[in-house]
């Protein structure tokens, strides 16, 4: 299936997240009808779970949402030694909450290794 | 999906750019892709520098992207070193390009860490918690070897980058 967005043909990402609202709605990023969703799209005054799936893995990740968390998700890509034989682009998938300016953080590596952290930034990729 | 991104450099008098370049080799004359065996670097000089930057060609859905980190991997020779504008704290601010040279540049006197930093130190539009939102480039990395008298040939350091993108 392809996914759209202004025109453009978005392809999935490895892992992709779910927002599940207290009305029992949900916004995917990817969504059943060809189109993807930006991650300031979800409605955070609603959302009761955001849930990170795979296609191409059996486990899923799940956050119960409450209304004083933030929610954040982002990527961290990763160009590892630029230039050489050895070169490689790695994308790990990083979500989680923040209340009262602390951060809690999981960040799914592409060996699917799961790492909990608050400060991602803490995270080495080799 | 990913935002499509690569590295640029740009070289000369008035600034040629070339845009995903296929390496980052670094030697004694100011070309891009350059073959490091053909243009040693003399002991107790200075390789030409390199400016390079980060071009965010098309954010593919994506609505920005920040937080970008530079560093080496690998070994230097002899008791070499590797000096960038690129730092954590006091961030000098976007570096102006200027024509690459083979001896000390102001700011450029960061030691490149071997390893990926705790924060971001390589800026966009000024500022290490600066955006790209749009196409666009990052600042100017620019970085350059300082060979010593005891250095030794046939090693190898190499370069990379991360960066947050903001789905």
């Amino acid at each position: 299936m392809e996914y759209k967005f202004e025109g453009n043909t978005i392809p999935k990402e490895e892992w992709y997240w779910i927002a599940q609202y207290q009305d029992g709605s949900t916004l995917k990023q990817f969504d059943d009808n060809g189109f993807y969703h930006q991650f300031m799209e979800i409605d955070q005054s609603q959302l009761k779970v955001f849930k990170m799936v795979s296609d191409n893995h059996s486990n899923i990740f799940t956050l119960i949402f409450t209304e004083e968390m933030k929610l954040i998700h982002f990527y961290k890509r990763f160009m590892l030694d630029i230039g050489t034989e050895q070169y490689r682009e790695i994308s790990c998938y990083c979500f989680g909450y923040e209340i009262k300016g602390q951060k809690m953080m999981v960040m799914i590596t592409p060996s699917n290794e799961i790492i909990i952290t608050n400060n991602t930034n803490l995270i080495q990729i080799e | 999906m990913a935002a499509t991104v690569s590295l640029s450099e740009s070289n000369g008098a008035g600034e040629t750019i070339t845009a995903s370049i296929t390496n980052t080799n670094m030697g004694s004359t100011d070309a891009v892709n350059l073959v490091s065996a053909s243009y040693p670097i003399t002991a107790n000089t200075r390789s030409y520098a390199k400016y390079q930057r980060l071009y965010c060609s098309n954010l593919n859905g994506s609505t920005s992207i920040a937080n970008l980190k530079v560093w080496r991997t690998g070994s230097l020779g002899g008791s070499d070193t590797h000096v960038t504008n690129a730092r954590t704290s006091a961030y000098a601010g976007a570096k102006a390009y200027a024509t690459p040279v083979n001896t000390s540049i102001a700011t450029v006197d960061q030691t490149m860490p071997t390893s990926s930093p705790a924060g971001a130190n390589l800026g966009i539009g000024g500022s290490l918690t600066g955006a790209l939102t749009g196409v666009g480039y990052s600042d100017y990395l620019v970085h350059q070897l300082v060979v010593d008298s005891a250095s030794t040939t046939g090693t190898t350091t190499t370069l990379s980058i991360s960066y947050d993108e903001i789905g």
